[in-house]
């Protein structure tokens, strides 16, 4: 009896130590994984200023920048205007 | 015919807007006000017994969280990630040490504070544990968070999930977070106005949004006197102290109220080349930003979203 277990118990360390020093050969010569790169950003210019515009002025102007100019304020819709608002709390 | 309902929750004003049938509507009205109470319980900072609180008292050890607080802290969690830090929920210590230690109400109520000085405190989200398999949260000892902007837009969104259901189209507005779903009949977009920073009771412009969310984020509102310094409540992570910006706020439109929400702040710390960055590298947000001069300054497709403009020279 105690002699097999002495040689369950060197089974059991023959076969860690080569499975252990196996994978480890296997590891090193395995090909290295390629460093790969963050995919490129497009990073775009300081943001641009929304031309303003005078209302002041806008009755005579086509337009100002991007921006279609109004004649005046518009009717507000019967909703939604002024009680929808958003600037931070 | 568009409804409307009023109260006041999380320090700030909740109005709800639906379209649809009186009745359903009211219905409705009365389910979002029970969500939003019993989310502003769970999500307080200023409230012992809420489950925050239990949370960041829990900090050294495992916390089994429920669903709602883990799934706001997961994404507060992935947003620090995203923002590279510029949005953190960490930064409740030097939230307090800045001087914002009560709820706002009682702090306009007790006025200037002692003149401590300001001890900038550091973050860290990345030491912040989550176990999603048992919704469980772990924060390392001396680490509290504050929830308060993300879970308030994160609880806008629900709420109008909520509300959609009575009705057929609806916005619920948390304090300037907001979250619209569908269109008003008759209506090709919703119409949000855009406070004045410097003067909140003037509108700057007014926005034309889809269905989604926008959030502004601003320094101008949450504002006391610190000793001898006017401190605000937009804490940079980076330095553990309000941040010193030249914008005075930031409104972000997004697909989603707590992407809008994060973003607001993160782009209102980072200022205008940072901004720019990550409002690109982000992909499905537009920003509008006032300076101190109240001239608005927007990312590339930020033209498409405003309508009238009001420029005070």
């Amino acid at each position: 009896m105690n002699r097999f277990q002495n040689k369950l118990r060197l089974l059991i360390v023959v076969g860690s130590a080569v499975g252990f020093l196996g994978s480890w050969g296997l590891l090193a010569h395995a090909g290295k994984p390629a460093a790969t790169s963050p995919d490129p950003v497009v990073v775009p210019a300081v943001p641009a200023q929304l031309p303003p515009i005078d209302f002041n002025s806008l009755e005579s102007t086509n337009g100002s920048g991007n921006l279609q100019p109004l004649p005046a304020l518009p009717p507000m819709p019967s909703f939604g205007f002024p009680r929808l608002r958003t600037g931070g709390s | 015919m568009m409804e409307y309902d009023q109260f006041r929750a999380m320090n700030s004003e909740i109005v709800l807007a639906a379209d649809g049938e009186p009745d359903a509507i009211a219905r409705g009205f009365g389910r979002v006000r029970e969500f939003i109470e019993a989310g502003e319980a769970r999500f307080t900072r200023f409230a012992d017994t809420s489950e925050l609180s239990r949370l960041n008292r829990s900090a050294g050890r495992w916390f089994q969280a429920s669903t709602e607080l883990f799934e706001v802290v997961q994404q507060a969690c992935e947003y620090a990630e995203e923002t590279g830090g510029l949005f953190d929920p960490s930064i409740l210590e030097a939230l307090e040490s800045s001087g914002y230690d009560k709820s706002m109400d009682e702090i306009r109520a007790r006025g200037a504070s002692s003149n401590r000085s300001v001890r900038p405190t550091r973050s860290n989200f990345r030491a912040i544990v989550l176990d999603e398999a048992y919704h469980a949260i772990h924060l390392p000892l001396g680490m509290r968070l504050d929830l308060g902007g993300i879970a308030k837009g994160w609880m806008a969104e629900q709420a109008a999930l909520i509300l959609a259901v009575y009705a057929r189209a609806c916005v619920v507005n948390a304090g300037g977070d907001l979250f619209a779903v569908g269109v008003p009949s008759a209506e090709a977009k919703w119409q949000i106005g855009l406070e004045d920073p410097r003067d909140p009771k003037q509108t700057l412009a007014i926005l034309n949004v889809d269905p989604g969310a926008v959030a502004t984020s601003s320094i101008t509102k949450r504002r006391w006197q610190q000793g001898d310094r006017v401190q605000h409540h937009v804490i940079d992570p980076r330095l553990g102290r309000p941040a010193e910006t030249r914008w005075l706020s930031v409104t972000v439109i997004a697909p989603h109220a707590t992407t809008a929400e994060v973003y607001a702040k993160a782009l209102l710390i980072a200022g205008a080349d940072e901004a720019s960055r990550l409002s690109v590298q982000r992909g499905d947000i537009t920003f509008i930003a006032v300076d101190t001069a109240g001239r608005l300054w927007g990312s590339p497709k930020s033209e498409e979203f405003l309508d009238v403009l009001h420029q005070y020279a």
